[in-house]
Parts: C-alpha cells; structure tokens; sequence
C-alpha cells in the first residue's frame, strides 16, 4: 500500500513535470520578461554602489529575478487546476487508483518543478553576464545556491498558494489578487502606512536568505532595521515552506469538498 | 440590442466585476492610510494627499492591467469554438464586439471614477485637462490591446495574464532604471505617478508624448489581436 501509493506519487509528479516543461506558452512569457531583466542587469552590474562587486551584482540579480519570476511562476500556475476541469480530464482521473490529494500534491510539485527550469536558466544566464562583467567564475556556485535558498522557496510558496486558490477562484481574479498580495508583500514597510509582511518572517521574497546566508542587504529591502543571522533565514523558510504546506492541505481539503458537493 | 445584451450575458457577471472590484480593493486601501495617518497623529492635508495618491494609482496602475487580464481572458479559450466558426458572422467579428464592449465598460468606470476623484477634490495630478484623460485612457488601451494580442499570440489566456502581471509589477519595480533609459522611458506605462513631486521623474516633458506612444502602440497591439483572429486552424489548434 505505502509504495505503491509512492510510485503512483512519482508518477504524477513525473507526468505533470513533463506536462508543464512543454508548455511552450511558459517559455516564450518567462523569455519575453527575461529581456525587462536582462535590460537591468546590463545598465545595473558595476554602475552603481549596489552592485559593483560580484557579490552585490548577484544578490540585486537574485532579488529582483526572485520578486518578478515568482510571481511570474504563480500566475502561470493559475489555471493548472481549472485546466482539469475545462478539459474534462477531471472526472477521468478520478477514477484512477490514486487518490485526489496524492494527485494534488503530484501536481504541485511537479508543475512547480517545471516551472523552475526556465528561471534557473534565467538566473544562469544572468550569472554569466556577471561573471563575464568582473571576470570571477566563482559566482556561479554562489549563485546556484542563491536560487536552491532564495528563488526556489519564493516558487513553492507562490505554487502552493496559486493551486489551493484556484480550486475555488476564477483563475483572472486569482491572477489580479496575486499581483496585489504581491505588491502589499513587497513594499517597502518604512513608506507604506499600514503592516506588510515585508521584513517579517512571513515575507516569501527571499530577503532573509539572501541577507542571513549571503549577507546581501540592499537599503531598500525591508530588513534594514534586523540584523539576520543564517538561523533566522532558516527560521523564515521553514515558515514559507511550512505556509505552502497548510495552503495545499487546504486545497486537498477544498477539493473533496468540491467533489462531495458537485 | 438583443445581440448585444446576450454577448454580455455570454461574458458574464465576472468579467464586468473585476474593473469594480479594483475600484473597491483600492478605494477601501487608500481610506485606510488616511485612517492610518489621522490616527497616528498625522495633519488631515496629509490623510487627504495619501487618499488622494491611492485613488490616482488606482486610476493609472489599478485599472489598466486588471482590464488587461479580463480582455486576455475573453480573447481566446472560447468553448464553442467549432460551433463559432461555422456561422455566418464571423468569430473574429464577434470576438472584437466582446472585445469592444470590455472596452468601453473599462473607459465607463475609469471615466466616472476620475470625475468622482476631480469633483470631490480628490485629484492630485499636474497635467492640463483635457489632455490628462490620457492618464488613464492610454495604460487602458495598451494593456487591453496587449492582452487580447498576447492572448492569440501565446494561445494561452493565463500566461497572457501572467506577462501582463509580470509587466505590472516589472514596471513599479525597476522604475528607476526603466526612466533613465531615454528610449524605455517612452513608453513607461504609469508615468504619471512619477511625475508627482517627490516621483521618479518630476514635471517631465515627456509625457504627452510618452502617452502617445502608448495610444500607437495599443492600436498596433489592436490590429495584430484583429489579424490573428482570421487564422480559423490556428484558433482550433491546441493550447500552447
């Protein structure tokens, strides 16, 4: 029972990881945003006191490689789950030997796997840009391990959220919420009037890690007033990772909900 | 009028919602900074100034995008699509009608929304009317013609959404940069924001014409959305 529950796990995630990698639609719209970035990156890298060291250059790329693409990632991820039903593919999968949440939890992290591999390429390329600027082939591992702490955490968190909301919503108002909750995340907290999750252990942009473990900390990030040690970065991944978690135990939740009550 | 009710019918409640619902998110925002502002000791001038800021972005940075999405979503993924192009009138006929009336329920409620911001005093921005209607006006219609055209392009209505998303925040982001770069800042999508005191680009000159700009490339945007529609197999083929 265990492993075989296993295997069809696997399964799943196999089949939906190759699904989404050949989403052409996903690689043209992440190349088509990839030029804005690329565009700042080249007047950015070693023209401004942010960034005039391989380090700094790296950090500003992740930052703004972790805020734009994640959110790129979510609202692509925005109708894997309506997709089922319009497609009528739903009703035939449920009648499958797996389970509707192993099936949920196979098309998370398969989807959101996939949808990693453009912007680890993205984030490659940028780093080759980079280390051809200061001519330092050493950022290239300290640049992966930047996208494995600070980008691929920001992905799962935003894919977890992106399919337990649109078991229920309407994939453009999922889409439009998205954008706000990401804007509200992101600002700045000494500007806005109000409480954000920016500089708060609940903030999904990869500040913590990319200021606890890589010590990048660019004075408009929300962390100027923390001093973050690793643990602390640590802490807030544990936190994001365990908020996707919750998100998709609700989503499974929603689900058979929506399957008792059809 | 029958015709045109029932492709309203054929759009939905959804569809004509979500422009009012960004009414709603931003207007209930910008009430709670100023709310913020006066209950923390702050001088009403300045309560009155945050609303006022909230309301113009919600003018020039609310309304354009998510009128972007709800066109990249009507565009395509249309579920009786075989059964469409077999009639007399043609898809692409109907498909720009619905296209059109998003439009101008968009400019309705950008319209009202500005002459409510104007008469109750609540209007912040420095350029001449009747010129600054192009605050809103412009964004709009590149955002709308940008979806629909992304929408054929991509043949996928979400991923249409999600660069229109990741324009969205690209262009609050990185716009710095993006106004330093004399070609890019052209076409900057919520210039008028910056062209507030205290804003990236203060008084800019370049602003009608950066509007402009904006109103060719939305109607390029238009005529590409308009020809791909006229591609019957292309529109039968699968999603991408």
């Amino acid at each position: 029972m265990g492993t075989s529950q296993t295997s069809a796990f696997l399964g799943v995630v196999h089949y939906e990881f190759a699904m989404q990698l050949r989403r052409k639609a996903m690689w043209v719209g992440l190349s088509m945003i990839s030029a804005l970035l690329f565009f700042i990156l080249i007047v950015t890298t070693g023209k401004s006191p942010n960034t005039d060291t391989p380090q700094d250059a790296l950090g500003y790329m992740a930052s703004g490689l972790t805020f734009l693409l994640s959110i790129g990632a979510g609202l692509l991820l925005a109708n894997r789950i309506p997709r089922d039903r319009t497609l009528r593919v739903e009703e035939v999968l449920r009648v499958t030997p797996v389970s509707d949440s192993i099936r949920l939890f196979g098309k998370y992290l398969g989807a959101t796997l996939a949808v990693s591999i453009p912007i680890l390429l993205i984030q490659l390329a940028q780093t080759a840009y980079i280390a051809n600027y200061f001519q330092d082939g050493a950022v290239f591992p300290r640049s992966l391990a930047m996208f494995f702490t600070v980008t691929l955490p920001a992905l799962f968190f935003v894919g977890a959220f992106a399919l337990a909301f649109t078991t229920f919503l309407w994939p453009p108002l999922f889409q439009f919420l998205l954008v706000g909750y990401w804007v509200w995340a992101n600002g700045n907290p000494d500007d806005l009037p109000f409480f954000t999750p920016n500089g708060t252990l609940l903030s999904a942009n990869g500040d913590y890690a990319l200021k606890g473990l890589f010590a990048y900390d660019l004075p408009s990030m929300g962390l100027s007033h923390t001093d973050v040690t690793p643990w602390l970065a640590l802490a807030n991944l544990a936190v994001i990772l365990g908020l996707a978690a919750l998100a998709l135990i609700a989503a499974s939740g929603i689900q058979s909900w929506r399957y008792r009550n059809a | 009028m029958s015709r045109l009710y029932y492709e309203a019918r054929a759009l939905g409640a959804r569809t004509f919602g979500l422009p009012l619902l960004a009414v709603a998110i931003f207007v209930g925002v910008s009430w709670l900074a100023a709310y913020d502002v006066q209950a923390t000791g702050g001088t009403a001038t300045r309560a009155h100034g945050d609303a006022a800021l909230g309301l113009l972005f919600l003018l020039e940075f609310g309304l354009p995008p998510v009128a972007g999405i709800a066109a990249a979503y009507l565009v395509s993924g249309n579920p009786a699509i075989e059964l469409h192009l077999s009639l007399k009138r043609s898809y692409a006929a109907t498909t720009l009608l619905r296209l059109g009336m998003l439009t101008l329920w968009a400019i309705a409620v950008c319209a009202v929304t500005s002459a409510v911001m104007r008469q109750t005093g609540y209007w912040l921005a420095p350029q001449p009317t009747p010129l600054d209607q192009l605050i809103w006006l412009a964004p709009l219609l590149w955002f709308i013609s940008a979806g629909a055209m992304l929408s054929l392009l991509l043949r996928s209505r979400v991923a249409a959404g999600a660069v229109l998303g990741m324009i969205w925040l690209g262009e609050l982001f990185f716009r710095g940069q993006i106004l330093e770069n004399i070609y890019l800042r052209n076409v900057y999508l919520f210039l008028t924001l910056e062209t507030l005191p205290g804003g990236s680009a203060p008084d800019a000159v370049y602003w009608t014409q950066s509007r402009l700009t904006l109103l060719a490339m939305a109607a390029a945007f238009f005529l590409i959305a308009a020809a791909l529609l006229r591609r019957n197999e292309a529109l039968l083929g699968h999603e991408a």
